[in-house]
């Protein structure tokens, strides 16, 4: 299959299904993580000060209404989450979730890591597919089942080229700072305590081994959006991936990352592949092996 | 075949938009300082060390082509990803500080009757550091996110100019103020309530202690010393009542074991 075949093309719809319930569980966790509410939603908590005084962020702590806005601000995306996770109304959930994380990231930006931008990004990709058609409440209750249930690609290569980007970018970024290229910023990061995961220092001996994670983690980014190009290519640099986040969260506590990361890979897999997976039903399965064909 | 046509428009021109943004800014493509000292895994550290310079120099000039050459479409761009909400700045850990940092807030408190006294407590990191960080860290990183972000802004707009003696709050950026009346208003939730004692001031203190350096052994020593002056903060802020100094001056400085403690932001009520 070409590359452009590859956009224009009708793909089964369970690769959008499982990233909208993947999303879904990753927002309930941010939002179990932004907790006390008072203290990352409420206006008043540790939470830029308004900058206009006459605008409405003003006006909502002036008059009482910061905690009161900040619970049901917090309520909202707690319900449109679970509502992705269960896939009822699963394409408003997911546009929903969009808007709210790019709300919250005006409403408080203080706690909102990289990880927040990764959802954001992804989840606009996410918006444009028809995510509700398979493992969700909606096709559970759906009054007529299609029997072609295909649905577009394109937002799925979109969301393949996002994430290849965000590999490309941090490695330029990383490639212009001398510490990743002397080979000492993986010590560097894994020293910082704010983020180590183990409180013991790495004994001098390790040294070379953080020269080479940071010379291998640049490598690994920089060939990440040429590798994941090519059928032939695409396990092995997608495993290396894995390694890299697994890595990254069992030495450093980053929130989310890891998993926002691990979570966008969902896209890179063949989509034939995932739409027999929990497969029960071997009828349906020669039924919709006979439609791709 | 117009939708198409539409699609394929759509796609190509939100692929440029973020592309562009993704891209270092021009000002950070040209941090090639001359390496002076040799490489402590020796030469063959050296060998890659020169050859990764190499090939940055030559990968830097992929953006920064890319920067001349969009020049005409950046404005549109930059607004489209602005309604968008699509920034793209994926620099994380590109410069990774060389040093641990803490962040404390100090409450000055008038009581009904008697003499002023003080409470610090340790903010940042909100995870005790000398214990494994396993689920309870998850929750804390959003608050050392949310300090260091209000940190790095409040010293974006500090002026050099600002930092003096003399220097009132009123003069100061305000982003470090949500941090210590957040605090404050906690402290006072928890260990003032009924008493009818109330906080005069308000304190943000910056600390910075050294990382060792790449290369080289830890300073167990040091580091258990520094474990120690810690340890105090770990039951809850630390009172104060006997002896309380006089205010500080504005960026005036505090010793705990390495830590170098500096005042950066304070209110007075």
């Amino acid at each position: 299959m070409s590359w452009t075949s590859a956009w224009s093309e009708d793909i089964p719809p369970h690769s959008y299904a499982l990233l909208r319930i993947a999303f879904g569980v990753l927002g309930l966790a941010s939002l179990a993580g932004l907790t006390p509410v008072d203290q990352f939603w409420s206006l008043d908590g540790l939470s830029p000060l308004p900058s206009n005084p006459t605008g409405p962020r003003a006006w909502l702590m002036a008059h009482g209404w910061a905690l009161p806005v900040g619970w049901a601000f917090f309520l909202a995306m707690l319900v449109t989450f679970t509502a992705m996770t269960v896939g009822f109304r699963s394409n408003l959930a997911v546009l929903g979730g969009f808007i709210g994380l790019v709300v919250q990231s005006h409403w408080n930006r203080y706690p909102l890591s990289s990880a927040h931008q990764v959802m954001i990004v992804l989840m606009f990709c996410l918006a444009w597919a028809d995510t509700g058609r398979v493992w969700s409440l909606d096709a559970r209750f759906a009054r007529s089942s299609n029997p072609d249930p295909r649905v577009a690609a394109w937002p799925l290569m979109l969301m393949r080229c996002q994430v290849a980007l965000i590999y490309a970018s941090t490695a330029l970024f990383k490639l212009a700072f001398p510490v990743w290229r002397d080979g000492s910023a993986v010590h560097w990061a894994v020293s910082l305590n704010t983020f180590h995961r183990f409180p013991w220092p790495l004994p001098v001996e390790v040294t070379p081994l953080l020269a080479l994670a940071t010379w291998g983690t640049v490598m690994f980014e920089l060939l990440f959006p040429l590798f994941v190009l090519f059928r032939r290519t695409r396990g092995p640099i997608l495993l290396l991936g894995v390694g890299l986040h697994l890595g990254l969260a069992l030495t450093l506590e980053l929130g989310p990352f890891s998993a926002n990361m691990l979570a966008s890979y969902i896209a890179f897999l063949d989509p034939w592949k995932t739409s027999r997976l929990f497969r029960r039903n071997p009828d349906v399965t020669a039924r919709e092996s006979a439609i791709s064909s | 075949m117009s939708r198409r046509i539409a699609l394929i428009a759509f796609v190509v021109w939100h692929l440029v938009a973020i592309t562009l943004d993704a891209l270092p800014p021009q000002d950070q493509l040209s941090n090639f300082p001359t390496r002076t000292a040799s490489s402590p895994l020796g030469p063959w550290g050296d060998s890659i060390t020169a050859g990764f310079d190499s090939f940055a120099r030559v990968m830097v000039l992929i953006p920064k082509a890319l920067w001349w050459v969009s020049t005409p479409i950046r404005p549109l761009a930059t607004w489209y990803r602005r309604v968008t909400s699509l920034g793209q700045s994926w620099a994380m850990f590109s410069d990774p500080p060389h040093a641990d940092r803490y962040m404390r807030t100090r409450y000055y408190i008038q009581p009904r009757q008697g003499r002023q006294w003080m409470a610090t407590e340790l903010v940042m990191p909100a995870h005790r550091e000398d214990r494994v960080r396993l689920l309870q860290s998850y929750r804390d990183s959003y608050q050392d996110k949310a300090l260091e972000i209000a940190l790095v802004g409040f010293q974006q707009r500090r002026k050099a100019s600002q930092v003096a003696p003399g220097t009132r709050p009123e003069e100061l950026p305000d982003d470090l103020a949500p941090i210590g009346r957040y605090f404050a208003r906690r402290f006072e939730q928890r260990a003032l309530a009924g008493s009818g004692d109330r906080i005069v001031r308000v304190e943000v203190w910056r600390g910075v202690a050294e990382t060792h350096k790449f290369g080289e052994a830890v300073d167990t020593e040091k580091l258990s010393r520094r474990f120690e002056a810690l340890e105090v903060y770990y039951d809850g802020p630390v009172e104060r009542r006997l002896n309380v100094p006089p205010f500080p001056p504005y960026h005036g400085g505090e010793v705990e074991a390495d830590i170098h403690w500096l005042l950066e932001y304070y209110e007075e009520q």
